[in-house]
């Protein structure tokens, strides 16, 4: 896995310029928010953020794709996958016709995934160490370790909801490269995926002092005919807030899932 | 599992009682010589005890803090609790015996849940800890809780019920000196049906022993559940098995794939 992924690492290092002279005492460390304006992208990659979810968010609606390649804005889907994810699609906001195997495990409180755990989290803390970068997210209470320290990824064999990711350094930007996902979580609430076989690398880039730009490019030949890739920004957190508690799980006896079981189970489930 | 415990345990008491012994015997001016020695302990650039790491307790307290011996629930254990009892006032021990009886379905370890301080800290599962003058991050690899001790800040104003609590965090001198409150009353101090209320007050000491041995204590005061205040003291360990990291226990999830909901779809 590793070896077939250098060539990969190769071009990107390659294409990507020599930290600018602008970039320097720049630093991603601190807390950072979605922009204001930008793709909410947790509800769909491809089309944003609708004005019906974006009222139940109290926030603005967006219509831009946050997919940057393919330049038509699309997820490269392969044929079969996108049926899947039309499917899935179809029944999102359908509360008679959604089952648990159709619900977007955010509404299930279940780990994110790479790369939702960032694009679909509102308050994010970095913090950069001699060997790894901590990020953790205060919704649901969700962290990353991100080693630097050129240790090799797991195991194939152990599959995690926000993969294994190692680090590198290019002047300010963080590169990361993440595998051993399990395939688990969705990219968005409508239903896009990937596999437990996908790759994907982050390239997260202060911009000025108070923006982040963050890209993710998702590589899984079993789903998609090419890699493709995502583009957001963060901003810093202008009341540099502190992290606090978000315990989903145990507050989602109620929730919309807990309605889905009842139905599926003839009772309630907690 | 409890056998490849042991010979670490044993060791490890055997050191500690030498340590103790020699101590023991030493006379004042002995001590003071000794307290002078700098104990060989990983230090941060701004001076302070670097507790950075991957740290887990090597007891049976997430079975039961108090003395007990072996049962189905699990192995046995000497107790971390200071004189091995709890001072329950009457209507608590009751309390106590009930969620005994239900244990198997109302522990927050059944529930999934989070399972509140201090008990998220003897969780038989690594703790990962990251140190900045501002604050001492722990993430655990259990259920994925975090606990961030903010460093000389007050807590907020409550009345707020957390599961973890609000950690603010002090230094007296080489020792990082935890006040936790802000909790709930739906977690257990165990397996077997130890409680506290929302009046729960916890007070952590944290103190590096050596570089690889952690001193932990932990001073609970609930005047509601208590007729006085109590400590339970345990050592954390050091993992320095080469690369270790941090996994996940997402134990909420296990049946929805044990169902099938989750497998990615095939072509």
């Amino acid at each position: 896995m590793r070896l077939c992924l250098v060539p990969i690492l190769t071009v990107i290092a390659l294409a990507a310029p020599a930290a600018p002279a602008a970039t320097q005492g720049l630093t991603i460390e601190g807390t950072w928010v979605q922009a204001a304006g930008d793709n909410q992208s947790t509800y769909s990659l491809e089309t944003g953020f609708p004005l019906a979810h974006a009222k139940i968010a109290n926030a603005r609606a967006v219509n831009r794709s946050v997919v940057i390649d393919p330049p038509d804005g699309r997820i490269p889907f392969q044929p079969w996958a996108l049926k899947v994810r039309d499917g899935r699609e179809a029944v999102h906001d359908d509360h008679v016709r959604l089952t648990s195997k159709d619900l977007d495990g955010r509404a299930k409180c279940y780990l994110a995934g790479v790369p939702r755990i960032v694009t679909g989290s509102g308050q994010i803390n970095m913090t950069r160490f001699r060997d790894r970068v901590t990020m953790q997210t205060e919704f649901t209470h969700q962290y990353r370790v991100i080693y630097t320290d050129g240790r090799p990824h797991l195991h194939k064999s152990v599959k995690l909801w926000n993969g294994d990711s190692r680090g590198t350094w290019e002047g300010n930007t963080l590169v990361v490269e993440t595998t051993n996902l399990n395939g688990y979580a969705w990219l968005d609430l409508i239903g896009s995926f990937a596999s437990n076989e996908a790759t994907v690398v982050e390239r997260v880039t202060p911009i000025d002092a108070n923006t982040i730009g963050w890209t993710a490019t998702i590589t899984d030949s079993s789903v998609f005919t090419r890699p493709w890739t995502i583009r957001w920004r963060l901003v810093r957190d202008p009341e540099n807030r502190e992290i606090w508690e978000h315990a989903c799980v145990e507050g989602n006896k109620f929730g919309l899932w807990a309605d889905i079981r009842e139905r599926e189970i003839g009772r309630k489930a907690r | 599992m409890r056998a490849q415990w042991m010979p670490a345990v044993a060791a490890a008491m055997g050191t500690a009682a030498i340590a103790a012994m020699v101590l023991g015997s030493l006379d004042a001016a002995g001590q003071a010589a000794a307290s002078a020695q700098p104990r060989t302990v990983p230090r941060a650039a701004y001076g302070k005890p670097d507790f950075s790491g991957i740290w887990q307790v090597m007891n049976t307290a997430n079975w039961n803090i108090l003395p007990h011996a072996a049962s189905k629930d699990g192995p046995a254990g000497m107790g971390v609790v200071e004189g091995g009892e709890l001072p329950y006032q009457p209507w608590a021990v009751q309390k106590r015996d009930e969620n005994y009886k239900n244990r198997l379905t109302a522990d927050t370890d059944a529930r999934c849940f989070l399972p509140g301080v201090p008990r998220i800290m003897y969780e038989p599962f690594p703790i990962q800890i990251s140190q900045t003058p501002a604050v001492v991050s722990m993430f655990f690899e259990y259920e994925h809780a975090v606990r961030n001790v903010y460093m000389n800040t007050p807590h907020p104003p409550g009345p707020i019920e957390w599961w973890m609590g609000d950690s603010r965090g002090t230094w007296d001198g080489d020792t990082l000196v935890v006040d936790v409150i802000h909790l709930n009353d739906e977690t257990w101090f165990d397996r077997a049906g130890n409680h506290h209320s929302e009046q729960l007050h916890v007070r952590e000491r944290y103190t590096l022993l050596d570089a690889d041995h952690m001193s932990y204590e932990a001073r609970i005061e609930d005047p509601k559940v208590f007729t006085r205040p109590w400590q339970m003291n345990m050592v954390f360990y050091r993992h320095t098995e080469p690369n270790l990291q941090l996994l996940e226990y997402e134990c909420y999830t296990f049946d929805d794939e044990t169902v099938g909901n989750l497998a990615p779809p095939k072509k």
